[in-house]
């Protein structure tokens, strides 16, 4: 039988020692900057690019029918608005940082709600991408219908809309049940954990 | 500028990172994830040092930092379930026990099976924080804690010495 003082100066002589050097942490904190930085970069740049291959493609394809103009300026839209999302997340990923001081019950609350938010954002976005890319695509079937024969233009169509329809009712829904599953088991670990501060 | 707060966080991790080494240490059981966590602890630091208004001890802040990192560790897509973790830091002691103390070992084995709240006030009451500090860092009312570790107190002894009988 021991009492509690004794399992004190058990783990007192006997918690091993840290192996992580100031040295290291300082790199740690170096490299994740850099990588963060460069990843960010990254995307910027992909977009960028997209952005100039979609406004090449306006200067140099002759497009008829207004339609076809107002679906470009609606990829435009969706990349600009899909750059936003990227900044966006990269602006939440600080969020540890930011609240790390607060007490740990408001610390977990703080951190349920953020990651409901974050889902909700999530899967709302997608949504509006999505209907925003079929309007584009809706718009400039107008000049396809002028420019392409029947046949084609039937095929091409029923391409775009079974793609969409699998993109809706099968990789939509794959990912919203996906996150919603993980969003929700951290959230009943959260509120497992907050319980325990009350 | 810069070099002056580097100056500032190599004193402030020589003066605490052992503690919340040991913090990390006494949540996760596994001296490699805590390293990770009080490393990330640290990263927070530096991150916010600019941002700390005196509204506590800077060792209490940073302690408050080591909790939260600690508790959202479960976030990370290394994390293990709960009852996985406590199994895994069993499962840990026990093949280290031949090599280790044994008394070590079955002290490690209790603490796991404390709760996480448990795990981190224990810890610290271990490493003889005192109680208004650890008050203010866990959230709770000093009286309601000293309550609480009497508790705490108890229920590890009580495990530790079910599972050295075995």
């Amino acid at each position: 039988m021991k009492e509690f003082e004794e399992l004190q100066q058990l783990w007192r002589k006997n918690v091993p020692d840290s192996k992580r050097s100031f040295e290291e942490v300082m790199r740690a904190i170096e490299s994740g900057r850099k990588e963060l930085a460069t990843k960010m970069l990254w995307h910027v740049v992909a977009f960028a690019a997209g952005l100039l291959v979609l406004f090449y493609i306006w200067l140099t394809v002759p497009f008829v029918t207004w339609t076809s103009h107002l679906a470009l300026l609606l990829l435009a839209a969706c990349m600009v608005y899909a750059l936003r999302a990227q900044w966006r997340s990269y602006k939440e990923m600080q969020f540890d940082a930011l609240e790390s001081g607060q007490k740990p019950e408001a610390f977990i609350s703080r951190l349920k709600k953020f990651k409901a938010d974050r889902y909700r954002q999530h899967t709302r976005s997608f949504v509006i991408y999505e209907v925003c890319l079929a309007l584009a695509f809706v718009l400039y079937s107008i000049e396809l219908y002028f420019a392409l024969s029947l046949g084609v233009f039937i095929g091409m169509m029923i391409f775009i809309i079974f793609w969409f329809l699998i993109s809706h009712f099968v990789f939509l829904k794959a990912y919203i049940d996906h996150e919603n599953e993980k969003v929700q088991s951290l959230i009943d670990e959260l509120d497992r954990i907050r319980n325990q501060f009350d | 500028m810069k070099d002056q707060k580097r100056i500032a966080f190599k004193k402030l991790f020589e003066e605490n990172s052992k503690k919340v080494f040991n913090l990390c240490y006494g949540y996760t059981g596994d001296a490699d994830m805590a390293n990770d966590l009080m490393q990330e602890t640290f990263i927070k630091v530096w991150q916010n040092l600019d941002k700390f208004r005196n509204q506590s001890q800077l060792s209490t802040w940073i302690y408050r930092i080591g909790v939260n990192t600690c508790l959202s560790h479960l976030r990370s897509a290394k994390r293990k379930p709960t009852e996985e973790l406590n199994d895994y830091i069993i499962e840990n002691h026990t093949e280290e026990a031949g090599e280790q103390n044994e008394q070590v070992a079955a002290l490690y084995r209790a603490i796991a099976q404390l709760k996480e709240n448990e795990r981190i006030i224990i810890t610290m009451v271990l490493d003889e924080v005192p109680y208004a500090e650890i008050a203010e860092i866990s959230g709770i009312s000093e009286g309601n804690l000293r309550v609480r570790i009497h508790r705490i107190k108890h229920k590890l002894t009580e495990i530790y010495n079910r599972i050295e009988r075995v």
